[in-house]
């Protein structure tokens, strides 16, 4: 198996149908840095022996959207912690629900949370695939990158075996 | 009924908590699989516990394994969630001991669903 766009975006339309009730529709546009600013990034790393990296990208206003509709708040949800707590919990789901998708992926981490956008620190070892959906009126980015698999070469997210 | 719902995400403690309270469980919540046998090790027994299966300082499985062996608990029934899709993981769960599984993302209907599988629903709360 492997990760493709479509796969990639089905799997995040549906997690996101599922966990929030919102439809997390693909754009090939991108909406430009300062659409979601300030922003957090969520990441899920697979280790297996390779490293790949799921991460979300989303502003601190989605962020807080998507952890009243997590916990099926009707009033918003005033704690940043549980926003930044929302956004790590759907990064896991996306992980998740991706594993089936990335060949020989046995474990994966527990959520890393962080203000700020995770693309000017990301190690690219590999290729990545991104995708940026709108949700609420509001972009979020998806990002698998391969992140090294030095001793194995031909395995990780984009192999086909 | 008592539940004690076990995941490291705050989020989804909060969320099972709302479900579990809206059908008159009475609810306890652990942060991570350490706390969650402490709480185990005391009385009153809970009746059911939903378990992560990914948290940090001990994973879900090891705290299925480890409640297994514990004795006075053999009328826990416990639910494993987890965002894994992989079918093969539900069987090494229900092989551990689990009684149940819930893939996350989850609603409120397979959590209610879940729990009439386990005999546990009751009627919701005026």
């Amino acid at each position: 198996m492997n990760v493709t766009a479509e796969n990639l975006e089905e799997t995040v339309r549906s997690v996101f149908r599922g966990a929030v009730d919102l439809d997390a529709a693909p754009v090939r546009e991108d909406p430009g840095a300062e659409a979601w600013k300030p922003w957090v990034t969520a990441s899920v790393t697979f280790t297996n022996p390779w490293h790949c990296r799921i991460q979300i990208e989303l502003s601190l206003d989605l962020a807080a959207q998507l952890a009243a509709a997590l916990v099926r708040s009707p009033n918003p949800v005033a704690d940043p912690e549980l926003w930044q707590d929302a956004a790590g919990e759907l990064a896991n789901m996306v992980a998740g629900n991706l594993k089936p998708f990335i060949p020989n992926a046995l474990r994966y981490s527990v959520p890393r949370v962080v203000l700020g956008s995770g693309s000017a620190g990301r190690r690219v070892f590999g290729p990545s695939l991104d995708r940026t959906f709108v949700l609420a009126g509001h972009p979020m980015r998806v990002v698998v990158t391969d992140e090294g698999a030095l001793d194995f070469p031909g395995l990780g997210p984009f192999s086909n075996n | 009924m008592l539940a004690l719902v076990v995941d490291d995400s705050a989020s989804i403690r909060l969320l099972l908590t709302h479900l579990l309270q809206a059908r008159g469980f009475e609810v306890e919540a652990a942060p991570g699989g350490l706390a969650a046998l402490e709480r185990l090790r005391r009385r009153p027994t809970p009746d059911l516990m939903v378990l992560d299966w990914n948290m940090p300082d001990l994973g879900g499985l090891e705290v299925l394994s480890q409640a297994r062996a514990m004795a006075g608990l053999s009328g826990l029934r416990v639910m494993m969630a987890t965002a894994e899709t992989d079918l093969g993981q539900i069987g090494v769960a229900l092989e551990a001991g689990a009684d149940e599984y819930l893939m996350k993302p989850f609603n409120v209907n397979s959590v209610y669903e879940k729990l009439d599988l386990l005999g546990l629903l009751v009627a919701e709360n005026a």
